[in-house]
Formats: C-alpha cells, sequence, structure tokens
C-alpha cells in the first residue's frame, strides 16, 4: 500500500495539465495548483477536495452533479487510483466479489472445471460492472457469501499468509543482495589497496637501493601468491555464500508469527491393493515371432519331436499339447536374433578403454611395488 | 582448388587458400564430427565467409543426412553477400564435379525487402507493409473471397497456391535480387517462397532474429530439424542481440495507443455480436475445450507469435476469466489503465517481476497465470475478429507480450522506470524498460535444440567469455592469427602526447585542454602523413561534440582541413550515409577526408573502409558504454552474481570488443595496409584483450608510445607499404597453392605419425617396465 500512497503523493507533484477543472466549483489547477481531486465510491463523481469539505461538512448530503440522485458523506470521499474512473468502479467491485470468491486451482477437480469456475465469477462481476440484474447477481453473491462463510474465511487466512511469505521472502532476497554487492565492493577496495601497497613496496625498495632484478623477482612471487589466495578466497566465498543461502532458507521456513515446522513428514494415503502376481511383472512375450495354432508341417524341416507326436497318437495321449513343440521349436530358430552387433561391440570397446585405465593403475600399483621393494632391502 | 581434409574432399572456388582457412576448415569439420558447439575468432577481411560455406557444403553433400545449414548474419549486406559467395562455390562445384548437385539456397528477409505487389512495396514502413500484406494474403480474406464477397487479394500470393507445395522455385542457389527477378517473371510472391521452401533448402541464410527473437522464431524457424548446423557470423554483439529480443519498453504514448486499441477491439466485438455472434461463440467453446487450433501452427499470417520461448509455454486451457472476448478486453483495459498508474510515479523504481506481480494483483485483481496468457488470447481474439489492419494494434500488442513476458519469467528480467529522460530534465516523459539481463534466455533453445551451433566472428575475444555468458560448452575454442608475408598493419597504443602529458578519455580529464590538444595534435599528425582516408572513432556522440568544439576554438581543425575533408557522423542515418557517400568521394579523387564517428554508431559495424577508404583509424579513447545507465548497472549486477563476471571485467570486454571492431574496419583483406592506433593510456593494460591476430603483430615496444613517436613508426610503415609487393613472394607463406597445402598436410601428418609413435614406444617401454617388474614378482614370488 506504501507504494499506491506514493503514487498519490507523485501525482500531487506532477506539473499541471490544462483540462483539471472541479466541475462543482469550477476553480482550475492554473488558480489552485494545490487542488486535490476526491471521489466517492457511491456515485464516482470528482470533486476537488475544498468542494467536498464545503458541501459535506454538515453530514450527509446529495450529490451536487446534476441528476445524480445519490446522498454521500465525507468520509467515504478518497483520492481516486486511476485515471479512467469506470476502471476504478470496476476494480472496487472487483475487490467485493474477490473477498467472497477466493476459491482456489487446487480445490477443484480439474482444471477445466476451476475455469469454468473462473467464468462463472466473471460473469457474475460483469453483471454487477455493467448494471445488468444486479438484484438477482446481489442476491446470489449474498447466499453464496453466507453459504460458504468458514471456506471464505479459511482460504482468506491462506491467502495473507502466503502473502506474508512472499514479502518477507522478497525482504531477506533484498537484504542479501545489498550484502552481496557490499561484499564485493570491498573486495574490489581491499584489491585495489594491496595493488598500491605493492607498487608502493616496489618503489621503496628500488629507492632504498636493493637490486632491481631481486626486487621484481619478489614483486612477481608476491603477485602469484596474491592470485593463488584469491582463488582459495573465491572457493571459500562460494562455499559462505551457499552456507549462507542455506541458513537464509531455514529462517525463512522458521520465521513469522505462527509457528509452520519444515520437513513434517505428509500424510500418504495406502495405495489400493492389486492382485497377487506370482512373476512380478515379469511378462512372457514372444518379440520375434507369433506363435500360430497349426503349421504346415511339410514345409517345416523334419523335426523329430514332431514328426513323433504327429505319427503317434498314443504320445498325444498323456495331455501332450503340439504347441509346445512348436513354441519350442520357434524359440530355437529365433534364438539369438534379437543380439546386436553393435552393441556388442560399443560393449567391447568400453571395456577396452576400462582395460587402459586398469592398465594404469596396475602401472602406478607397479611403481608402488617399487618402493616397497627398495624398503625390503633395508 | 580440391583437396581432401580427413577423407572429406573439399571444394575450394579459389586458386590459392590462406593458412588460417585451412586451420579454420579443419576446426569445423572437427566441430561437426564431434557434435557440439564451437567459439572461433578469425582475422577480419581472410575469407571467413567462404572457407565456413565450402566446408559445410562438401561435409553436407558428403554426408547421406544431408545436414542442413542456417547461416545467419546480422544485416542486409552481409546477407547478401554471403548468398553471392554461395553461389560462386556452387557454379565452381557444378564446374569441377561435372553434374549439377541437388541443390537449393535461400534467403529470408523481411516482406518489405521481398514485396512485388505494386502499391504494398511503395510503402516505407516495415510494418505497414506487414500488415498491408496481411490483409491481402490472410487465409480468413480468401475464405470471403470465396464467399463471394469482393475482397481485394495479392495476386503474387495467390500464383503459389497453384505450384506444387514443394517446389516452388527451380533448385539452385538464388540471391534476394535473383528471388525478386524470377518472382516478377513468374508472378509469384518471393516472400512465401522463400517461407514455404524453408523445409525443402539445403541452405538458409537469414538473419540472428529469425532464430533468437521467439516472437518470430516460433514462426518461421520452427520446423527447423534438430540436425541443422546452425552458424552465428558476426557474432561478437550476439549477447545484446539476445537481450534485446526479450526486451521490451513502453512510454505513455505507447500506452495511449494502446488504449486505443482496446477501445477499437471492444467496438469490433459489439459489431460482430450484432452482425455474426455464432463465431464469437465458436472461439469460446473451442477455448472451453482447450483446444489450439490445429493449423494455428501453420498460420504464417499470425497477429503475433507467443513471446515466451517455447520450452516456457504453459501447454493448457486459457483461464475461464479471459475466455469471454469482452472479459479479455475488460482485463486488458484494467492491466493499460495500471499501467499508466505506474507511469506517474516521478522517482525511479527498480523491481523484479515478482513484485511487479504482486502489487498488480493488490491493486487490479490481475493474477499471474491470465496474464501469462495474454499474448495467446490476443491472437485468437484477432482472428476472430478478422482485423487486417494490424498496424494499428502494434501497441496493444506490446503491452500484450510484456504482460506474456512479466508473468513468465520471474529471473533474469528487471521492471526499470525512469521518469525522467535525463538527471536535469523537469518535464516528466516517463518510459517503463522491461529488460531481459541475462543474455543465456533467449539463445538457450538454439543450443538445446541444434546439435551444432558455430558462433564466429572477426573479433570475439576474449573467447572464453561468450560460453560464460550465454551459458552452453564448447568442443573447440580456437582464435586464428594472421599469417602475413610481410607485416601489413601497425597496431599502436599511443599513451602520451608530444608534450609527455597522459592522454585519456578518463572522465577526471578528459575535458582538459592539454588531453584536447593532444589528441588534436595526433589528429593532424595523422591527417599529414597517412594517404586518402582516416577514419577517428569517439567513445560517445557527447564527448565527439564536445572536443570538436574545443579543436575548433583551438584552431586544430584548420590545420586538419589543408590536409583533408573533414566529415562528421551524426545519430541521423541519412545524414551519416551522405557523410558516408561524400567521404568515398574524396578518397576517390583527392587528398581524401577524415571521418570523426562514435565506436558504438553506425559506422562502427559493418561499414567497411577497405584500401585506400581507411589508411588510418584512430580510436580516441576506451569505448565504453554510458555506465551510469540503470539498465547497465542492473545488467552488470545480474552478471556478477549470476555467472560471478565482475562489472569491471564485463566493461573492460565490451570496451575492448567494441574497439577491436573499430580496428577491424581498415583491413579488410591480405592486401590491405593499415594502421591502427589506439590513443589512450588505458589500452596499456588492456592489450591483452584484443583479438589475437591483432596482439601478434603489436610488439611490446609499441604499447607506450607518444605522439610523435608513433608518427615516426607510422611514416616508416608506410615507407615500407609504398614499395611494390609482388604477389609471388606471399606464395607458401601467407597464401598456400595447392602443392603448398599438400606438403603441409603431408608435414602434418608426419608429425602426427611421430608424435604417435613417441607416445607408442613410451607405451612399449612401459609396457616393457612393467613386464620386468613382473618377472621380478614372480621371482620374489619363487623365492
Amino acid at each position: 500500500m506504501s507504494k499506491q500512497a506514493q503514487n498519490n503523493s507523485a501525482s500531487a507533484r506532477r506539473p499541471p495539465e490544462e483540462d483539471e477543472i472541479c466541475r462543482v466549483c469550477k476553480s482550475s489547477r492554473y488558480l489552485n495548483p494545490n487542488m486535490k481531486f476526491l471521489v466517492n465510491p457511491e456515485c464516482y463523481h470528482e470533486m476537488c477536495e475544498s468542494c467536498a469539505d464545503r458541501i459535506f461538512a454538515s453530514g450527509p448530503a446529495p450529490c451536487p452533479y446534476a441528476g445524480c440522485t445519490k446522498t454521500l458523506r465525507r468520509n467515504k470521499f478518497r483520492k481516486q487510483t486511476f485515471a479512467d474512473l469506470k476502471v476504478e468502479r470496476e476494480v472496487d467491485i472487483r475487490k467485493r466479489v474477490n473477498a467472497i470468491f477466493n476459491k482456489r486451482e487446487d480445490e477443484f477437480n480439474s482444471l477445466r472445471d476451476y475455469n469454468n469456475y473462473l467464468n462463472e465469477v466473471e460473469d457474475l462481476t460483469f453483471n454487477l460492472i455493467n448494471k445488468v440484474d444486479i438484484e438477482k447477481t446481489e442476491r446470489k453473491l449474498l447466499s453464496y457469501a453466507e453459504a460458504n462463510r468458514r471456506a471464505i474465511s479459511q482460504n482468506d487466512v491462506r491467502a495473507s499468509k502466503e502473502s506474508q511469505r512472499l514479502a518477507a521472502e522478497e525482504r531477506l532476497k533484498k537484504e542479501q543482495a545489498i550484502q552481496r554487492r557490499e561484499a564485493a565492493q570491498r573486495e574490489l577496495d581491499e584489491e585495489r589497496r594491496v595493488r598500491a601497497e605493492g607498487k608502493a613496496d616496489v618503489i621503496h625498495k628500488l629507492a632504498s637501493g636493493e637490486s632491481a632484478t631481486k626486487v621484481a623477482k619478489e614483486a612477481k612471487k608476491t603477485v602469484l601468491k596474491r592470485t593463488l589466495f584469491k582463488q582459495q578466497a573465491e572457493v571459500d566465498k562460494q562455499a559462505r555464500l551457499e552456507a549462507a543461502a542455506a541458513a537464509s532458507e531455514a529462517t525463512l521456513n522458521g520465521d513469522g508469527d505462527d509457528l509452520v515446522f519444515a520437513g513434517l513428514k505428509q500424510h500418504v494415503e495406502a495405495a489400493p491393493l492389486r492382485p497377487y502376481d506370482a512373476y512380478g511383472g515379469l511378462a512372457f512375450e514372444r518379440k520375434m515371432s507369433n506363435l500360430q495354432n497349426s503349421y504346415d508341417d511339410g514345409a517345416l524341416p523334419r523335426h523329430e519331436n514332431l514328426y513323433y507326436l504327429k505319427q503317434d497318437p498314443r504320445a498325444m495321449a498323456g495331455g501332450y499339447n503340439i504347441k509346445e513343440v512348436y513354441s519350442q521349436v520357434l524359440c530355437e530358430a529365433f534364438a539369438g536374433l534379437g543380439v546386436f552387433l553393435s552393441d556388442e561391440l560399443g560393449e567391447k570397446a568400453g571395456a577396452a578403454t576400462r582395460g587402459t585405465g586398469t592398465a594404469g593403475a596396475a602401472v602406478a600399483a607397479a611403481t608402488g611395488s617399487g618402493d616397497v621393494q627398495m624398503m625390503d632391502a633395508f | 582448388m580440391r583437396f581432401h581434409i580427413d577423407d572429406l574432399e573439399i571444394l575450394f572456388p579459389y586458386p590459392r587458400i590462406y593458412p588460417e582457412q585451412y586451420d579454420y576448415m579443419c576446426d569445423l569439420k572437427r566441430t561437426l564430427d564431434g557434435g557440439g558447439h564451437c567459439v572461433l575468432e578469425m582475422p577480419s577481411g581472410t575469407g571467413k565467409t567462404v572457407s565456413l560455406l565450402s566446408l559445410i557444403i562438401a561435409y553436407q553433400q558428403h554426408h547421406p543426412e544431408k545436414r542442413k545449414l542456417i547461416y545467419c548474419s546480422r544485416t542486409m549486406s552481409e546477407i547478401e553477400k554471403a548468398l553471392a559467395e554461395l553461389k560462386a562455390l556452387m557454379k565452381y562445384r557444378t564446374d569441377q564435379l561435372g553434374y549439377e548437385e541437388e541443390f537449393r539456397g535461400l534467403g529470408l528477409t523481411s516482406r518489405k525487402n521481398l514485396c512485388l505487389h505494386p502499391s504494398v512495396k511503395r510503402e516505407k514502413s516495415g510494418s505497414v507493409v506487414d500488415s498491408r500484406c496481411r490483409s491481402l494474403t490472410a487465409g480468413f480474406v480468401k475464405e470471403k473471397k470465396e464467399r463471394g464477397e469482393s475482397v481485394d487479394l495479392c495476386v503474387y500470393h495467390e500464383n503459389l497456391d497453384l505450384l506444387e507445395p514443394h517446389n516452388l522455385i527451380p533448385p539452385g542457389v538464388w540471391t534476394l535480387d535473383g528471388l525478386l527477378r524470377y518472382g516478377e517473371e513468374q508472378k509469384q510472391c518471393p516472400y512465401f517462397t522463400a517461407r514455404r521452401m524453408m523445409p525443402f533448402c539445403n541452405v538458409i541464410i537469414y538473419s540472428y532474429h529469425y532464430l533468437l527473437d521467439p516472437k518470430i522464431a516460433e514462426r518461421v524457424s520452427k520446423e527447423l530439424s534438430k540436425d541443422c548446423i546452425v552458424v552465428f557470423d558476426e557474432a561478437h554483439n550476439i549477447d545484446n542481440v539476445c537481450i534485446e529480443s526479450l526486451s521490451i519498453d513502453m512510454t505513455e504514448d505507447s500506452l495511449r495507443k494502446a488504449t486505443r486499441g482496446v477501445d477499437n477491439l471492444d467496438r469490433k466485438i459489439t459489431e460482430m455480436k450484432s452482425t455474426d455472434a455464432a463465431k464469437l461463440q465458436n472461439e469460446y467453446a473451442k477455448l472451453v475445450e482447450g483446444l489450439r487450433e490445429a493449423d494455428e501452427a501453420r498460420d504464417e499470417q499470425a497477429f503475433m507469435a507467443n513471446p515466451a520461448l517455447p520450452d516456457d509455454l504453459l501447454k493448457e486451457a486459457i483461464p475461464g476469466n479471459i475466455r469471454r472476448a469482452e472479459h479479455f478486453v475488460a482485463f486488458l483495459k484494467r492491466f493499460i489503465e495500471y499501467l499508466k498508474t505506474r507511469m506517474k510515479v516521478l522517482h525511479v523504481v527498480a523491481e523484479n517481476p515478482t513484485s511487479f506481480l504482486a502489487h498488480l494483483k493488490e491493486l487490479t485483481f490481475i493474477e499471474k497465470k491470465p496474464l501469462r496468457f495474454c499474448a495467446e488470447r490476443l491472437t485468437s481474439l484477432v482472428r476472430t475478429l478478422e482485423l487486417t489492419n494490424i498496424e494499428d494494434f502494434q501497441p496493444l500488442q506490446e503491452v500484450a507480450t510484456f504482460a506474456t513476458l512479466v508473468a513468465t519469467y520471474d529471473k533474469g528480467f528487471l521492471l526499470i522506470l525512469e521518469p525522467y529522460e535525463s538527471e536535469t530534465a523537469t518535464v516528466p516523459n516517463p518510459i517503463l524498460h522491461f529488460t531481459c539481463l541475462d543474455a543465456a534466455i533467449a539463445i538457450k533453445p538454439v543450443f538445446d535444440r541444434f546439435s551444432s551451433v558455430i558462433i564466429t566472428s572477426g573479433t570475439i575475444s576474449p573467447l572464453e567469455m561468450y560460453p560464460k555468458m550465454l551459458g552452453f560448452s564448447t568442443i573447440v575454442q580456437e582464435s586464428y592469427t594472421m599469417t602475413l608475408a610481410r607485416k601489413s598493419f601497425l597496431p599502436m597504443i599511443v599513451t602520451r602526447g608530444s608534450d609527455q602529458g597522459a592522454i585519456s578519455s578518463g572522465f577526471q580529464i578528459r575535458n582538459d585542454p592539454s588531453v584536447v590538444r593532444n589528441y588534436g595534435n595526433l589528429l593532424t599528425e595523422f591527417c599529414k602523413l597517412s594517404p586518402d582516408g582516416v577514419v577517428v572513432f569517439f567513445p560517445s556522440y557527447l564527448y565527439m561534440e564536445s572536443i570538436i568544439s574545443m579543436w575548433q576554438g583551438m584552431g586544430i581543425l584548420d590545420t586538419v582541413w589543408k590536409y583533408k575533408l573533414i566529415l562528421v557522423e551524426t545519430p541521423d542515418s541519412q545524414e551519416t550515409s551522405l557523410a558516408l557517400e561524400t567521404f568515398r568521394t574524396a578518397c576517390n579523387n583527392g587528398r581524401g577526408a577524415v571521418l570523426l564517428c562514435v565506436a558504438r554508431g553506425k559506422v562502427s559495424e559493418g561499414i567497411d573502409f577497405d584500401h585506400h577508404y581507411g589508411r588510418t583509424v584512430i580510436n580516441i579513447g576506451v569505448p565504453f558504454q554510458y555506465t551510469e545507465s540503470r539498465i547497465l548497472k542492473a545488467r552488470l549486477e545480474f552478471l556478477r552474481e549470476t555467472y560471478r563476471i565482475r562489472e569491471n571485467d564485463f566493461l573492460s570486454f565490451d570496451a575492448m570488443r567494441h574497439a577491436a571492431q573499430c580496428l577491424g574496419r581498415v583491413l579488410r583483406g591480405k592486401d590491405d595496409y593499415g594502421i591502427m592506433v589506439l590513443a589512450d593510456r588505458r589500452f596499456q593494460k588492456k592489450r591483452n584483450q584484443l583479438p589475437k591476430w591483432m596482439n601478434q603483430y603489436l610488439p611490446d615496444s609499441d604499447t607506450n608510445l607518444s605522439v610523435d613517436q608513433a608518427t615516426a613508426i607510422a611514416k616508416k610503415f608506410l615507407r615500407e607499404m609504398s614499395v611494390t609487393y609482388p604477389a609471388h613472394l606471399q606464395e607458401g607463406i601467407s597464401t598456400w597453392s595447392l602443392e603448398d597445402l599438400k606438403m603441409h598436410q603431408a608435414k602434418r601428418d608426419e608429425e602426427e605419425i611421430r608424435f604417435l609413435q613417441e607416445k607408442g614406444n613410451g607405451v612399449m617401454m612401459e609396457v616393457d617396465e612393467f613386464g620386468g617388474l613382473d618377472d621380478e614378482d614372480m621371482l620374489d614370488a619363487d623365492v
């Protein structure tokens, strides 16, 4: 809301525009540069502050606009937010409607239902704005508000908590950004200082008669040291920043007036029981072939079992199924067809690189063992 | 000449090749084979484009999958140059191979450049051409015609429908002119020919925006397959292009126009309700079902595409509260009114999208989600209303784009409201900047989608900055040196005037009379000694104006006037082109001229001063950006926080890439020569940030010169250059014939073999050692 206040104070400081004339007292911005316009949400007729004070000083009075029959009170007058008064009115209506219809998406079964709800609400709002069926709409609104009072207040609390949290997060982020910026600036200053010092030091040494090569060597060494140190500092800083971020996350979770515990176990509904599957989900499907009910045996090569089974009905007597044999024969025929050479080769190559890796390790181990032998000699 | 790199035969359309061109091709091939991205820096004027094209075309034709090449460049003239090179290359290939390959190469540019319609093509502004074209070619216009209503259609566009859709234009390479001529002959629209033929092309050449700007890329480049080879040429500014494509500026005026647009929409809806309510109902029903029109994606005439990047699009139905047309219009009105209210603030506001949205919700009850669908909903509405004069809705479109972007991204963007144009202004003229801070956002889909992206330019140092800023990893990252038989350009860093006073455009001393006099002295000396054209770059218009007026007071311009004609670049592009023309005339027939221009202006980018047009280039001061700009400050902050690039590092990098770009303007080939002067004390420490090829020819002795020393060196250099240098002396050193190349390849192979052998020997030795130890171990074990 502070922003809104700023907006208004700012608009007061704006240079005058030509068409700003109070329609009630006809005084203009030109004559009265400090003029402020006010509106009353009853009828949205604007007038200057002095008019509002004058007319409504002694209690409620009718609106001075011709044809407007509304009775207004001084305390309801306020500054307008939007230049377009229609929008101003629309927003006021929306404020009311939104306070009642504050359902959230997660309360609906599907997105479509939610969208239909939104559409419905928008229709109601539109009726109110355009003054269509006002009585009926008002009735609907009131009855809904009555019926869902609890849900509405619950959602209200939820929304306000959420916005609080958001604001806190925002504040925290801003603070952190400022801190980081300051840190970076400090770092830069420090670096500059060190460099200047180093330079002064070199000059001093040269002036005091040390040999130039030695001084140069030393300077180089300090530079090297500094860069190494800086790299280390960078790493440390990164770690520190991460830790700080984690900490801030923690404070954010524990912040606020109400207690919220992070990491609470969610209540999980047990999954419904499913029929028992002896194979644990393993499927027996043929990938390469389809088993037919019968095969033209003449075209098949003479298979010993098959031949025997076909010939001798006694073989089938024990409940033996000829399809089992077909299946076995097909399985034999297609065995190995699902194996791809390129995959195999790839695996082999992988194995080869792994081989060199191990070779390297072996060499390292070997040199190690050499040392051990040296030890043995003692 | 024809030669091989590994097993790939390359047809190179010239009889000689530069060594760096060969290296460049080798690295390119490595990138393509490896399937990754690369950053390559190749000196300007060494035939980057032709080597790129000849390698990629060879690669394309060699491999059966024929990966498509998408070549993106920056300006129209560069696109045309590339098309001409491609044409010459294909002609050479046909001659050499003895048959014509099945090949299509096309360039694409805006409708304004490719229109043939007799009245539309006369329009001056691009957006008017787009809008008028749409009113003549849109799908619903045709439907109306079929229904028997009298509407105008574009004959050129209609004729396209009579042709086979995959064969609108015969194979071959079509330059933009060629395309126009063919279109005129066959009476077919060149623009749509190019657009529709894109899936069937081997090479597409167009501007960056067609790939980087999500509003255009979604429509133009959506159907390109994953294995395309994408090349960004002249890519040293690519981060700025990325950022611009996602940034929007809004003024009070544009908001006013947007309001007018909304009112128009409102009126149109009321009209349609009374005449054709079924259509609106139909649209509504579709939105309820969450259907996206199937032909929507293919609709090349759509009002606007979603400005968010494809990955960030929400694929679900339009929210219920903006489903109805009138609801949506009221929604837009409220949003614009809110923006207007924000504009009234008289102090600078910088906030992130999250806080903007929170405040928006508080004041107007606009939620994030419907805001996110704003662009899509508006497109759908415009299509339903069958609006033709879309240029009236341009500001509204901008607002919708802004709405969608602000609701989609909460990181990497910032809203900055500046109520006054400058620090001293008293009359407010508010501008709402919605700026993208992260260049990686816009280019990410390109890197994700295409397997090989090549980023190349003449000056793209330091190379590691680009992967860092754009958020990708490279497999090849290379900067090439320039091989020269004789040193044909002379880079110098001048740090002092003749009076030994330091010269610099640093803020504290830039207006010191002594510094200005020394700069003037430098200019006079170099105007005296250099033949023909001299180009001078200043860091900003403001500084240029102040220094010129001071020179005028000191009488320096009068002295310069004796030797050269003085011309000045202005922010006005027509004035500048007139100045350029005069400059060229003066160089062609006189003592030459001096052009005073700005390092970030039009002249510094894309205008070549080859041969006698530019013999000397002087960079007066380091061309830093205007550091007080809030947008720049925000970006620096973001870079530091996100990519750990320090403010000063980035500023210095940015200044040096512009300086290098300016210096590169005068050297456009190996037969060219020129003097490059960097006149600022601070250049001394920044020389490492110059491209490798420039740094290579900048000896330590030339990095701390005074004006008189520089003059002496330059005189000596020019005397050397004035001796004619026959081409055959370059042979074998800076240009290779086929024999030289073969020799080089043989030598390289030999080296490689030797290297491998040595490595092999090493391995052998290791194995021996290893074996020996093994034996010993065994002995030990035995013992």
